[in-house]
């Protein structure tokens, strides 16, 4: 029996992550790395922007939704991702925010579009029915319009047209 | 809770994730957080725009101020409006059985959770309508009603007006039923009178017989929006009883070769008789061939009424027989959501969360209780 190919990734901290070539090939930028390199070795890749946390769910992501692929999310999204996504996305997106961000960042450099669509729709899902107060509060973000901008606003928001 | 420090994230991933949102999320939430993400949500919103007229209208991108993006923004807003009227129309036929004189089916738990659910995306989507500060507060009849129905809430009751509406003889579809005054509560079928008899046979049950729309001197169907708040559907020649109406279901036919000519004359009478009315366009001809050559595409209907009146523009030229129904029901879900202000402001703000008018509520109340029994 043949033994499964397989490579290293190294992350930002030093982790070494040992998985199947099949499966980091849903990474764009691995494949394009491995393309470029000799195909009987254990190819040792590093990723210098993804820490190891991030990049553990990077594979546990990819581990999964290389058998079973994902599911296009339908944009915009009509309610919540949770009613969207199949039951091991919703458990896989149980973690803290700044995790959620970490993850946005690797699968963006990495270049994992389903993995990418998900998390971006995670972040809309968040938002979406939020005021911008509670926005500002989510983010941690500073109001800078002055109250003659916000009035301003208001009153350029009209339905109907100037004739 | 630790923040999310969303300022690492660059603009290119800040653009996905507000990618999947509706546009008038981003403009009325997003937007007002601060100047970068006021930014960052025009670039969006001016993306979206130069793709829709590139494949929806065919058209050339020019350059976008921030007039085209409020203009825009109600547009994605009357085509939210239209979605739902799609799937409000659809559950309703489901639920009807024509075999059996349309009598009504009973109603199960999923079509209630349908309802249910209507009625929060209603709520929600009013209150991205409660931004405009111009929107006509709580209209309150001329004359006030004479007969409300209880039982006949605000869809009941809308679907009733569909049933007679789009009945098989045109003396029903003539019968004057009221002569209330008020003519802002109209919604104005306007067209020549081939293309509108063709709107009105796309709807009808009976494929078998051909109905010809004739011309009475003012043909009105009422319904009942909600607690007392009416609309009237109105049979119109095409320069005639146009002023100030709020609502308008402009009809032509895509294979005359003045249907361009006709939509000019339609939108001047409009503009200047009832400036600032709701348009919907529409292209009915369901009797003719698909083969037979259109003098206006699509394309351009749609960039008419876009151009003209923010609007949309529908193509009826099938036998399916929601589509008239849907473009109905969306000139009465815009009443909803256009003729009502909230009735109290959570803070001084602005907020969306507010207290509205518990009526839709009420109504499924009463849908459910008629379905019912």
């Amino acid at each position: 029996m043949s033994e499964t190919k397989q490579v290293e990734l190294t992350s930002k901290d030093k982790v070494s992550f040992k998985v199947d070539r099949d499966v980091i090939l849903m990474s764009g930028l691995v494949k394009d790395m491995l393309e470029e390199g000799d195909e009987d070795e254990t190819p040792i890749i590093p990723i210098p922007n993804v820490d190891s946390k991030p990049l553990q769910k990077v594979i546990e992501y990819c581990q999964y939704h290389h058998k079973e692929p994902a599911q296009e999310i339908e944009k915009p999204l009509k309610g919540k991702i949770e009613d969207v996504i199949c039951d091991w996305d919703k458990k896989f997106l149980e973690i803290d925010q700044s995790l959620l961000i970490e993850l946005i960042m690797a699968a963006n450099y990495l270049n994992i579009k389903d993995l990418l669509d998900l998390t971006c729709a995670k972040v809309a899902s968040m938002i979406k029915g939020k005021s911008p107060e509670q926005i500002r509060e989510m983010f941690g973000i500073e109001n800078d319009f002055t109250p003659e901008e916000e009035a301003k606003i208001r009153e350029e928001n009209k339905w109907c047209e100037e004739a | 809770m630790q923040k999310l420090d969303i300022h690492i994230l660059p603009d290119e991933i800040m653009e996905a994730i507000l990618s999947n949102l509706q546009l008038y999320e981003v403009f009325f939430c997003f937007s007002r957080v601060s100047k970068y993400f006021q930014q960052l949500s025009h670039s969006v919103i001016q993306h979206e725009y130069y793709s829709t007229i590139v494949d929806q209208f065919n058209q050339k991108p020019s350059s976008f101020n921030f007039g085209d993006c409020i203009k825009f923004v109600k547009f994605s807003l009357r085509n939210s409006v239209y979605q739902y009227a799609v799937l409000i129309i659809q559950k309703y036929l489901s639920t009807r059985s024509p075999e059996f004189n349309n009598i009504p089916v009973i109603m199960g738990e999923k079509d209630l959770q349908f309802w249910k659910q209507s009625e929060q995306d209603f709520m929600y989507l009013k209150a991205f309508f409660d931004n405009f500060h111009d929107l006509p507060g709580r209209g309150k009849p001329v004359i006030e009603p004479t007969v409300v129905k209880e039982e006949e809430g605000l869809l009941s009751n809308i679907f009733s007006v569909f049933e007679t509406l789009f009945a098989m003889t045109s003396r029903v579809i003539a019968k004057k039923t009221s002569t209330y005054s008020d003519p802002q509560q109209s919604v104005h079928i306007i067209g020549e009178e081939e293309s509108v008899s063709s709107f009105f046979n796309c709807a009808s049950y009976d494929k078998t017989q051909s109905l010809t729309v004739s011309f009475p001197d003012r043909c009105w169907k009422i319904a009942y929006v909600g607690d007392g708040k009416y609309m009237r559907m109105c049979l119109t020649k095409n320069d005639y009883n146009m002023d100030q109406s709020s609502y308008f279901i402009l009809v032509g036919n895509p294979y005359s070769s003045n249907c361009l000519t006709e939509f000019e004359m339609m939108k001047n009478g409009i503009k200047q008789y009832s400036k600032g009315a709701e348009v919907i366009v529409v292209t009915s001809m369901k009797d003719l061939q698909n083969g037979q050559p259109r003098f206006i595409s699509n394309e351009q209907a749609n960039w008419f009424a876009y151009q003209q009146f923010g609007g949309l523009f529908k193509d009826i030229t099938t036998t399916e027989l929601e589509e008239p129904y849907v473009v109905s029901c969306y000139c009465f879900l815009m009443r909803y959501f256009l003729g009502n202000k909230p009735l109290e402001l959570e803070n001084e703000n602005g907020y969306y969360w507010k207290v509205r008018s518990q009526f839709i509520v009420h109504d499924i109340e009463i849908v459910d209780r008629v379905f019912r029994h």
